[in-house]
């Protein structure tokens, strides 16, 4: 039978399994669904199971990693994900070097979790989108779960992987409903969430689902459009992301980072390289801090509209 | 200390010494700048002497002293220094990087203060897993610039974690303990550890009895589940570092010299294999036992260089392996 689930609802039971699973599992910090998402219960269920450091990015942060080379799994709910900057250090110049400069006898399994994108009233400071940085760091495991079957799938492989992992979250998907299959899975390749023929948009996270209410839209003016979703950013499955992506000429690469470097920038590179001949777009959010006005962030932030209205423009429709 | 103890403690302090002065006599096969230990063999003779197989220690760019005390293969580092196949880094690691997993130091972080906030980590893993042994972390006093120098010691102290800081204070330490200089506003790095609970001592680094009495009781302490402990380890900074290549400019290290007091410059009064070769002369060892070892010693040191001089590359495929897990 096919369990679905809000988003929100897929994640904590995700996080709740590991704990029972992994009794030396360790929180460094609480703040996974809180304050942002619904209260899941994780602070009182399993408050024997967090430690609390005080406010100190940097040193939290290579904690769990060296924890992590001493044989202790720990999850770092880091929260609004640019507190991870503080932090950026042991994350992007420690962790990701210890499996190789070790030649593969030292690994370093630790788990990081960041709720990035525009959350809405956050502004300049608090609507980053680190994954754009994160995924060009060899060594590290990006992951971006769109749906909750995606995170159910993200939180088991973080936690139980040998890679250091950052899950890439957003605090807009909690509500989006999803079925999930036989759990726990492991993580997903490009996953087709939608068929259909005219068009395929590619993009992960909450621009999935995004793509989806813009797909909705395009149907009712004829017009049909794919959806893949892309929950691994790095290392970013190639193989698959062609193979998923060969059914179609006509491509719009959808990303809420800003475009240089971001991770959709490079999975049209990878596309386009290997079929010259493919029809590609790129749409991602403007180049400017996030601003604070809901209306000023529709304005540089792809929403459904922005999204319909480049696929009719690609398809000259 | 026994004798023997202390010949032992002399052929670990012979052998770092004798590894980096090789190793800078052949500077011109190594790519990239390395960093050396002279002058710091007395703090990793103590660390030698107090760790335990069951310990994990956080070591930093300047390594090869306390690798080469700790036993770790003279050979397969020559190995990795000069970029050739060998250990299981495989010559993407270098100098900076070294690392003996099987001896307690599983990585080495070359970002000043990175390894310490490491090492935080390290100690609540055997703090929370119930595991056997301690960690050490040894930095230099530039660490102390650093922001994550100053969360680690919170961290440290608030979880009462089994940790040993090892400041190798070597770049402006004088011999009072006060710090009247241009890096760090604090009167005394002692004094940076204090207002964190964390109970410190500051100790002549250049003395390799004091250094080793000074790190068993911190180690002891440690063990003894009193949470962090703080060693200063002053140190009279090597003439020879150098910001891009260390340049031997004190010349090879002369054993005799520990029967000739006063011959050579200041450099030599305070170079802690010298000063434990006088104390060794003063309870009676003679200086040709003393010489005897050094020679077998630098024998066999020169032997690892030639072997691993000789030793190929690795295949170009090992430069894609092991970046994430299979």
């Amino acid at each position: 039978m096919t369990l679905v689930l809000r988003y929100h609802e897929a994640r904590s039971r995700a996080l709740f399994r590991e704990l029972d699973a992994n009794p030396s599992l360790l929180l460094l910090g609480g703040a996974v669904a809180l304050p942002f998402n619904p209260d899941d219960g994780l602070l009182e269920r399993y408050a024997d199971r967090i430690l609390w450091p005080p406010i100190s990015e940097f040193a939290t942060a290579a904690a769990a990693i060296g924890a992590a080379m001493a044989g202790l799994r720990t999850l770092v709910p880091i929260s609004t994900s640019s507190f991870m900057f503080y932090g950026w250090a042991p994350i992007v110049n420690e962790a990701p070097n210890v499996r190789y400069l070790s030649g593969g006898t030292v690994s370093a399994p630790v788990a990081f979790h960041v709720m990035a994108g525009s959350r809405r009233g956050g502004a300049a400071q608090h609507e980053h989108t680190p994954q754009a940085m994160l995924h060009n760091v060899p060594g590290l495991r990006v992951l971006a779960p769109a749906t909750p079957a995606d995170v159910d799938a993200a939180v088991h492989g973080a936690l139980t992987g040998d890679d250091p992992t950052v899950i890439v979250d957003n605090v807009r998907l909690a509500e989006f409903e999803g079925p999930l299959g036989s759990s726990p899975a492991d993580i997903r390749l490009p996953t087709l969430l939608r068929d259909g023929s005219d068009v395929l948009i590619v993009s992960y996270s909450l621009m999935v689902q995004q793509a989806l209410l813009a797909a909705g839209l395009l149907a009712n003016q004829g017009i049909a459009a794919a959806v893949l979703d892309v929950a691994q950013l790095a290392p970013l499955p190639h193989a698959e992301l062609l193979a998923a992506t060969e059914r179609h000429d006509t491509v719009l690469f959808v990303d809420e980072s800003r475009a240089a470097g971001s991770p959709a920038s490079h999975m049209l590179a990878r596309v386009v390289q290997a079929r010259p001949r493919v029809t590609a777009r790129l749409l991602c959010t403007l180049d400017a801090p996030a601003p604070f006005a809901p209306a000023l962030v529709d304005a540089i932030v792809p929403g459904p509209a922005q999204i319909a209205a480049e696929v009719r423009a690609l398809l000259g429709r | 200390m026994t004798g023997p103890d202390r010949l032992r403690r002399l052929a670990a302090m012979l052998r770092a010494r004798r590894f980096d002065e090789t190793l800078i006599a052949n500077a011109a096969l190594v790519t990239g700048v390395f960093h050396v230990s002279i002058g710091h063999e007395g703090v990793a003779a103590a660390l030698a002497g107090a760790r335990r197989a069951s310990d994990l220690i956080m070591l930093n760019h300047r390594n090869h002293g306390a690798l080469a005390a700790i036993g770790t293969d003279l050979e397969v580092c020559y190995r990795e220094i000069l970029g050739r196949d060998g250990g299981p880094q495989r010559g993407r690691a270098g100098s900076l990087h070294l690392a003996d997993a099987a001896r307690g130091v599983p990585y080495t972080s070359a970002m000043v203060a990175g390894g310490v906030a490491l090492a935080v980590g390290m100690a609540l893993a055997k703090q929370r897993l119930g595991r056997e042994g301690i960690v050490f972390a040894c930095f230099g006093d530039g660490a102390m610039g650093e922001g994550a120098m100053y969360e680690s010691l919170n961290l440290a102290a608030l979880w009462a974690l089994p940790l040993v800081f090892v400041c190798e204070s070597n770049a402006s330490a004088d011999r009072d303990g006060s710090r009247a200089n241009v890096l760090q506003a604090a009167r005394t790095l002692t004094g940076l550890a204090d207002v964190h609970q964390i109970p410190a001592t500051s100790v002549d680094g250049g003395d390799p009895e004091a250094m080793a009495r000074t790190m068993d009781d911190a180690v002891a302490a440690v063990r003894g589940g009193g949470g962090p402990r703080f060693i200063e380890a002053r140190l009279q900074p090597w003439p020879g570092n150098a910001a891009f290549l260390p340049r031997l400019v004190t010349g090879e290290l002369d054993l005799s010299d520990a029967e000739r007091p006063g011959a050579a410059g200041a450099w030599s009064a305070a170079d802690p294999v010298l000063a434990e070769a006088r104390a060794l002369l003063r309870d009676g060892v003679a200086l040709a036992d003393l010489l005897v070892l050094d020679r077998s010693v630098r024998a066999s040191v020169e032997r690892a260089f030639a072997s691993a001089a000789g030793a190929p590359s690795a295949p170009d495929s090992v430069a894609m392996s092991g970046v994430w897990a299979p």
